[in-house]
């Protein structure tokens, strides 16, 4: 068992539910999501986002316009569909669900082989 | 001292050195193939405006030129496409492992979980396709085409010992009077193999991973001069190895030569004839022709058709020439529409002179 491997597959599969969640937040375009992600140490490789991001908008979750922006070329904004409101609904609820079994056992966990 | 190209991507232009030009180039089709379809354009021009950004405030800070170790450190930064489509890989993993057969107690609940994450995934991105080997034509390692050198890359042999059996062959043949079958087989594997010129196709060719670290390290290579490095073996191998690279010299130069003679030649009759030709036409005397011994029954036609044929025969000549001292002196190489064209102009010829010939000798049989 490596556990980087582990590690960056647990993240993977978190990509999705937090890149709902920023966009949740507002509407964002890539280079933007990307510097909230690395500062939540969500990605490490920039590129993984995009294959991610296409995939999320054939599936109806994400729209995107282009902008023009100041400095540069037009930039493309993503912000999330009314099917990606339902969804990231249910990936929160799952986290939840997640998030509480795992405290559970680490409660067990820390009650048990910790001293307190 | 660095040759540098513009580039232009998503809307901006960029300086950047020959290298890391094409080590951008290599990754970017990379990318393609690790994407493809009409979603994956979108991808690669996605990770493409990214790299401008990249490259943008790289040239904020400091020199003016993208050079190698800027498209190394994007790269590092963007992932390798293998790193990438990752995810693709990883759903596809889950998917191997959920159809085979699971005795562990928890195949079941993996089972569940497997088809979990494929859900959650949807309809991943395509995996790169894996490398096949291929052949190629090996020119950095070429006695005259590269044709052995690179059947023994494909085949994993020792190009020594293939060179040795191929002129054993070769020579054995001859017993049989069968020479030129081996030298018209070589030829035309010249003419179908393609040689291995980008840095994918050599790696093809070794039948490596193309990864950008080895691609990087390929495009490297690629700016030393391909001065025929001599494969790894014993100072015997490495002897026979460069008693092949000078005989093969040395014959490309025979050639060469002969080749130049022979153009020489049927050029300097050829031009002869024609002026004794024109001479004929505006009323002079024949006496060009009949100092030379050539005597014409029609002159107008039979003549015309000497003449191409001697020019038929000129071509190849000259392009032997050629091919010879360019092998040696490492000259530019024609371009594939220059080959084209001068084998049209050669049929033209020999049809020609065939028509000119026959036509010329009905109308000797008439008169």
């Amino acid at each position: 068992m490596n556990i980087d491997n582990l590690k960056s597959q647990m993240r993977k599969g978190m990509l999705e539910f937090c890149v709902l969640l920023i966009l949740k937040r507002g509407d964002a375009y890539a280079s933007e999501m990307i510097a909230r992600l690395k500062e939540a140490h969500l990605i490490v490789m920039e590129g993984t986002l995009y294959p991610l991001l296409t995939r999320l908008k054939n599936d109806g979750l994400l729209s995107y316009r282009w902008e023009e922006s100041t400095q540069g070329p037009p930039r493309k904004y993503y912000s999330i569909t009314p099917v990606g409101h339902q969804f990231l609904e249910q990936l929160q609820q799952s986290w939840d669900e997640i998030a509480a079994s795992v405290s559970i056992l680490q409660s067990d966990y820390t009650n048990k082989y910790l001293p307190q | 001292m660095k040759k540098t190209f513009d580039v232009n991507i998503n809307g901006k232009i960029f300086h950047i050195d020959e290298d890391a030009y094409e080590l951008l180039q290599n990754y970017l089709s990379q990318l393609r193939e690790a994407f493809p379809g009409e979603e994956g354009q979108e991808i690669v021009s996605d990770i493409e405006c990214r790299i401008s950004e990249h490259f943008e405030q790289r040239v904020g800070r400091g020199p003016q030129v993208i050079v190698l170790e800027d498209v190394n450190n994007v790269i590092g930064v963007m992932g390798r496409p293998e790193e990438i489509s990752g995810e693709a890989e990883f759903v596809n993993d889950a998917q191997a492992e959920s159809h085979r057969p699971d005795p562990a107690p928890w195949g079941s609940s993996a089972h569940g979980a497997d088809d979990g994450q494929h859900d959650f995934s949807g309809a991943g991105s395509v995996p790169p396709p894996p490398l096949h080997k291929k052949l190629f034509r090996d020119e950095r390692h070429k006695v005259f085409g590269g044709v052995i050198a690179g059947l023994g890359q494909y085949l994993g042999w020792d190009v020594t010992v293939l060179r040795i059996l191929t002129v054993v062959l070769t020579l054995s043949l001859c017993r049989f009077d069968l020479f030129w079958a081996m030298i018209m087989v070589y030829l035309i594997c010249w003419m179908v193999i393609p040689p291995a010129r980008t840095p994918r196709q050599i790696l093809e060719m070794r039948g490596e991973p193309v990864t950008v670290d080895n691609v990087g390290q390929t495009v490297i290579d690629n700016t030393v001069p391909p001065a025929a490095p001599v494969p790894s073996g014993s100072g015997f191998a490495k002897f026979i190895n460069n008693v092949f690279l000078i005989v093969g010299k040395v014959i490309v130069c025979i050639l060469g030569i002969a080749g130049a003679i022979i153009a020489a030649t049927t050029g300097i009759v050829g031009l002869v004839i024609i002026a004794g030709m024109c001479c004929l036409f505006f009323g002079a005397s024949g006496a060009l022709l009949d100092a030379m011994d050539i005597s014409l029954s029609s002159p107008y036609l039979e003549g015309w058709g000497i003449a191409l044929v001697l020019f038929a025969v000129m071509l190849p000549a000259i392009c032997l020439c050629w091919a010879g001292f360019s092998s040696m002196f490492r000259s530019p190489k024609m371009s594939t529409t220059g080959i084209i064209v001068l084998m049209v102009i050669e049929v033209l010829m020999i049809v020609g002179a065939v028509v000119l010939l026959n036509i010329g000798g009905e109308t000797l049989l008439h008169i």
